[in-house]
């Protein structure tokens, strides 16, 4: 069965949140599909996720031994603390969203997305992505930081 | 415009939508391979590749069976042994003598010097007239028979044994068609 319109945009956006570049998550949807074609498929929409993570984590980790691409490696040292403040509360520029998500790391922006955007809770992210959930919490709870942080700058 | 990092997200996600030709790309993406698909000049190219690679089997079993079938009878008229009509060494004589025949009886270039004619008779192969011409080799005394026929386009070189008889088919350049059965001698 054929995934719907919507459900590819919703795809997109979840390979968008991983690579932060619409090329790119252009590309990651499109080979899911491709991969997914021929196959049964119980959960389609599922499947095609964890398709576009492994592939994209893939890509990420070959990339991260052979080209440095960590942006906000200095970025990082600035969060290192705080980790369990509530930032619930965390206000920010619209238009500072974009540069913002350059600054975080993939994980962080995986984790904001499912749960910010998709309502994923703690739990349900913790299986999608393999964190424990206590680390689920402490990685989101430094994307906030560096977001308040970047909203102060 | 000031929103909450969850609102902030959401706007900013949710705006992320493909284009009508990028969401077309990804719907064709997902098409299963189709036999009926298949673009219909590969599909003819196949077709046409199927019927020679048919036609050339069925055409490859018919020749086998053809020079075969010719073997066989060949074979049974050697073993028969039937008398010349003609006895002669001259192929004039002998053209004389088998006048019904549709063509000229003559002297095959793949025979060897110390092959002689020593007479022939009417025969047929495969429904077709043709001359039966007696042959004896000169330095063994061996009898063999030699068949000449007007041969059709199926008919090519070959090698056969039948039940201790060796024959050899072959055409020549003129279309005429040759049978040489010999007996293989008990080793």
């Amino acid at each position: 069965m054929k995934v719907d319109e919507e459900t590819i945009n919703k795809l997109y956006q979840y390979a968008t949140a991983l690579t932060n570049h619409n090329e790119r998550a252009f590309d990651l949807v499109h080979d899911a599909l491709i991969n997914a074609r021929n196959k049964i498929i119980i959960n389609k929409t599922a499947y095609l996720k964890r398709s576009i993570r492994n592939n994209y984590y893939d890509q990420y980790n070959y990339e991260k031994k052979h080209v440095s691409t960590d942006h906000n490696k200095d970025y990082n040292k600035d969060c290192s603390g705080d980790l369990f403040n509530d930032f619930e509360d965390v206000f920010i520029n619209q238009e500072l969203i974009f540069d913002l998500l350059k600054f975080l790391s993939v994980e962080e922006r995986e984790l904001l997305f499912l749960v910010y955007v998709e309502d994923y809770s703690y739990e349900e992210c913790s299986k999608i992505t393999g964190l424990k959930i206590g680390t689920v919490m402490s990685k989101l709870n430094r994307a906030k930081e560096k977001a308040r942080r970047f909203n102060e700058k | 415009m000031r929103n909450s990092l969850k609102e902030g997200l959401s706007i900013h996600y949710k705006n992320k939508t493909l284009s009508p030709e990028k969401i077309s790309v990804l719907m064709d993406a997902q098409k299963r391979f189709n036999w009926f698909s298949i673009d219909w000049r590969l599909g003819a190219s196949l077709s046409i590749i199927i019927v020679i690679a048919c036609t050339a089997m069925v055409f490859s079993f018919k020749q086998t069976s053809l020079h075969d079938r010719i073997a066989k009878e060949v074979r049974y008229n050697h073993r028969k042994g039937m008398p010349s009509e003609v006895l002669s060494n001259d192929y004039t004589l002998i053209n004389e003598a088998l006048d019904k025949l549709d063509f000229n009886i003559r002297q095959s270039n793949q025979l060897g010097a110390n092959l002689v004619v020593i007479g022939a008779r009417y025969c047929s192969i495969q429904g077709k007239i043709a001359a039966q011409i007696q042959l004896r080799h000169l330095k063994t005394g061996k009898r063999l028979t030699l068949y000449q026929f007007k041969a059709g386009d199926e008919v090519y070189e070959k090698e056969l044994v039948k039940e201790e008889t060796r024959i050899k088919i072959w055409k020549e350049s003129d279309g005429m068609g040759f049978v040489l059965a010999e007996d293989i001698d008990p080793k």
